[in-house]
């Protein structure tokens, strides 16, 4: 209880974009946010940037008084997903190559052809992804990207585990669709 | 299978067993047939999240860098203007456009308006509010009409005193409730400057390097603070407008009374730094004036005057040495009482509230803390007439350590005992401090640490940050550009430290050892080849 009254207590102050809240949240929230973006679009810099503009949106938002209704933490990676999605709105896909910038395998443990597969297996769900509603997309890489279990994610997002499983389970259903459809 | 909730909790469980290690295979056997044709493709989608790479660690630098971005973002937005300022700018210029009666007939109208609008008890709560509470907008706008709405200048002047006043008293109710507010805005003398912590009029405030300052800083000057409020008791400061002194010198005394005011010598140094007054009401002066016993000895009050100006106002600096020879009998001379703040320090003389006092004979009380500059003291004593002679002085609030924890992370420079420098900035880390990881120079390191009023950072907490994330691979050479070898489509640097084996060649397949570097670059530890690439045959000339 005493947490939650300083958890409530924190975000007033962000309310107020207090100085050392918002120093606070950023330490809180930053990688977990720049891990999120990067497994949308595998490129470290790009997700270094996005990061840094989900936190501007964040203080805009909060200071023209748009800000969260329940969950402070559900409300930043909605952000974090608009402004992923409007990356490649306004970049375009095609355009953009995924490069999973992580380095090549061991010769022993590497096969070229199959290494080139699952690369475009990935960008193709990651493209899938894009097409999910941010909260369906933030269950998924939180759940199946980031390794949260169900308990995590709805305390993250500030939903119950009931409803994250019904978002788990509608969104991968819809990524079957699209995956069906990239295939 | 027509339950979808059923469903959905039967693919929770089979991702968990999954996660847990058990093959899908395995996992779809064990549910009926109907089931585990409608799991099958859905898992299969989870099973696609597999081969995601993880991703990369985040290069301190930048995430200090960002960070600064974010905070300073943050700043600026909260300097924006609100609404209520954009109309109370508007309100201004509509009433600029009109004559003096007329702009006073609006801003009755106005008042009234806000009565009717607001309601009697909605103004008095605003009189209550504080800086951050919903209604102090109103208060202080309210201030503002009633101030525009007096026509008396002095009535004017001693309105705009006791606001002064209020907001200097509401600052004090900020900070001992340590409630966090974004925008504190007071006025009043510079009693101290110690480094970053400065003291004006009793609050201890705190001027990082980011804070904008207009004009020369120094103790005895008046200051018109922006200030924020983090919440835990201090405040740190925006912008300092300094000017010579209050924009408002005096309030007009009445009448001279038979209570002498103690005067001291002003030598009056014209300075280029003066911000030109353009108030053109007197204002009363926010200077305690001691409270001496009254005395039949009616020594002429200094008046000051209430000459409205536009010109820089002369720096009114007294100085600690009256002359010696202007030292009347004591018991002949009124005695006077005041209280204030030491705002300087010269052997036997002392500068309190602008009045030079000699404690020379005093007895000083120091049982509530040291008499140090900025120190609030009480003090007795006899006008001399150029000085104080103190009989008594009893400090009644030290000045508060102030203690700011702080966070650094950076590279450890060097480590000198307890004194480490790390990316520039010298820290001391001592015996008690908690040290996770093995802290070398050249490392990169996370420092939890107080910075105390003297300018000292005591280290609390180390982190020493993991070391460079190694990666081994193997690729062809492909190209190799001085340092700078493209392997696998990397760029790697290559140096003296890179340990070599076999003499790589481009179009050569090696194997590569690199370690990640905090900026996301790579540095080879070793490379080794592998398999020399294939030469290519020379055609044959004599054909």
């Amino acid at each position: 209880m005493a947490a939650n009254n300083a958890d409530k207590h924190l975000y007033e102050r962000v309310r107020s974009l207090d100085q050392s809240a918002l120093a606070q949240i950023y330490d809180m929230y930053s990688t977990k946010i720049y891990r999120y973006i990067y497994h949308r679009v595998g490129n470290p810099d790009v997700a270094e940037d996005l990061t840094a503009l989900t936190f501007t949106k964040m203080l805009e938002a909060i200071h023209s008084g748009r800000d969260w209704h329940t969950s402070f933490s559900g409300w930043l990676y909605r952000i974090a997903h608009n402004v992923v999605v409007d990356y490649f709105r306004k970049k375009g896909r095609a355009q953009y190559v995924t490069l999973d910038t992580g380095l090549p395998l061991h010769a022993e443990d590497m096969d070229p052809f199959q290494e080139a597969a699952k690369t475009l297996q990935r960008e193709a769900l990651r493209r899938a992804i894009d097409q999910l509603t941010p909260d369906q997309a933030t269950v998924i890489v939180m759940r199946f990207l980031e390794g949260y279990s169900i308990a995590e994610v709805a305390k993250a997002m500030g939903k119950t585990e009931g409803a994250v499983k019904a978002l788990q389970f509608r969104a991968v259903e819809r990524l079957r669709h699209l995956m069906k459809d990239v295939s | 299978m027509s339950d979808p909730t059923r469903l959905e909790r039967l693919f929770e469980e089979a991702v968990e067993r999954i996660e847990a290690g058990e093959p899908v295979e395995q996992v779809l056997a064990s549910y009926p047939a109907d089931v585990a044709r409608e799991l099958e493709p859905l898992l299969s989608v989870v099973t696609l999240f597999d081969g995601f790479p993880e991703p990369p660690p985040r290069s301190p630098q930048r995430v200090a860098q960002g960070r600064a971005a974010f905070l300073a973002q943050a700043a600026q937005m909260q300097a924006r203007p609100s609404l209520w300022d954009h109309l109370a700018q508007s309100f201004r210029s509509l009433l600029a456009g009109l004559s003096p009666s007329w702009q006073r007939a609006a801003m009755t109208v106005a008042a009234l308006l806000v009565i009717v609008i607001l309601g009697h008890t909605t103004l008095v709560r605003a009189s209550q509010s504080l800086p951050g509470d919903p209604l102090y907008p109103l208060k202080r706008t309210w201030e503002g009409l009633t101030v525009l709405l007096t026509f008396s200048p002095e009535e004017r002047a001693s309105l705009q005193a006791e606001y002064i006043k209020r907001r200097q008293s509401e600052v004090s109710q900020v900070v001992q409730r340590r409630r966090p507010v974004d925008r504190l805005q007071w006025a009043g003398y510079i009693i101290s400057i110690q480094g970053e912590m400065w003291q004006v009029d009793g609050q201890t405030l705190r001027v990082p390097k980011s804070a904008r300052i207009v004009g020369t800083p120094a103790v005895g000057k008046w200051a018109d603070v922006v200030a924020m409020a983090p919440g835990d008791g201090t405040l740190i400061a925006r912008e300092i407008i300094i000017e010579e002194q209050p924009p408002v010198l005096s309030i007009p005394t009445p009448t001279p009374t038979a209570t002498p005011t103690p005067s001291p010598t002003h030598t009056a140094t014209p300075t280029a730094t003066a911000t030109p007054t353009p108030s053109p009401t007197p204002l009363p002066t926010s200077t305690p004036v001691p409270s001496a016993t009254p005395t039949p000895t009616a020594s002429p009050t200094p008046t000051h005057t209430a000459t409205p100006t536009a010109t820089p106002t002369p720096t009114e600096t007294p100085t600690l040495t009256p002359s010696p020879t202007a030292t009347p009998t004591i018991m002949h001379q009124p005695a006077v009482e005041f209280q204030g703040h030491i705002q300087q320090k010269d052997g036997t003389r002392w500068l309190i509230m602008n009045h030079i006092v000699d404690v020379s004979e005093a007895t000083i009380d120091e049982s509530k803390g040291s008499a140090d500059v900025g120190a609030e003291v009480w003090v007795r004593g006899y006008d001399m007439g150029e000085y104080i002679k103190a009989e008594q002085v009893v400090v009644l609030w030290a000045i508060p350590h102030m203690d700011i924890p702080e966070s650094i992370t950076g590279i450890i420079e060097s480590m000198n005992g307890d004194v480490w420098v790390v990316s520039g900035i010298t820290i001391i880390v001592p015996g008690d401090a908690q040290i996770y990881g093995t802290p070398v120079v050249g490392r990169s390191v996370t420092v939890n640490l107080i910075h105390k009023a003297d300018g000292r950072r005591i280290a609390r907490e180390v982190y020493v940050h993991p070391q460079n994330p190694i990666h081994e691979f193997t690729a062809v050479l492909m190209a190799k550009d001085g340092h700078h070898w493209t392997i696998g489509g990397y760029v790697i640097l290559v140096d003296d430290a890179t340990s070599i084996e076999g003499d790589p060649q481009v179009g050569d397949v090696v194997d590569v050892r690199v370690e990640e570097l905090p900026d996301g670059t790579y540095h080879a530890l070793s490379i080794r080849v592998r398999e020399k690439a294939t030469p290519t045959p020379t055609p044959s000339t004599s054909e």
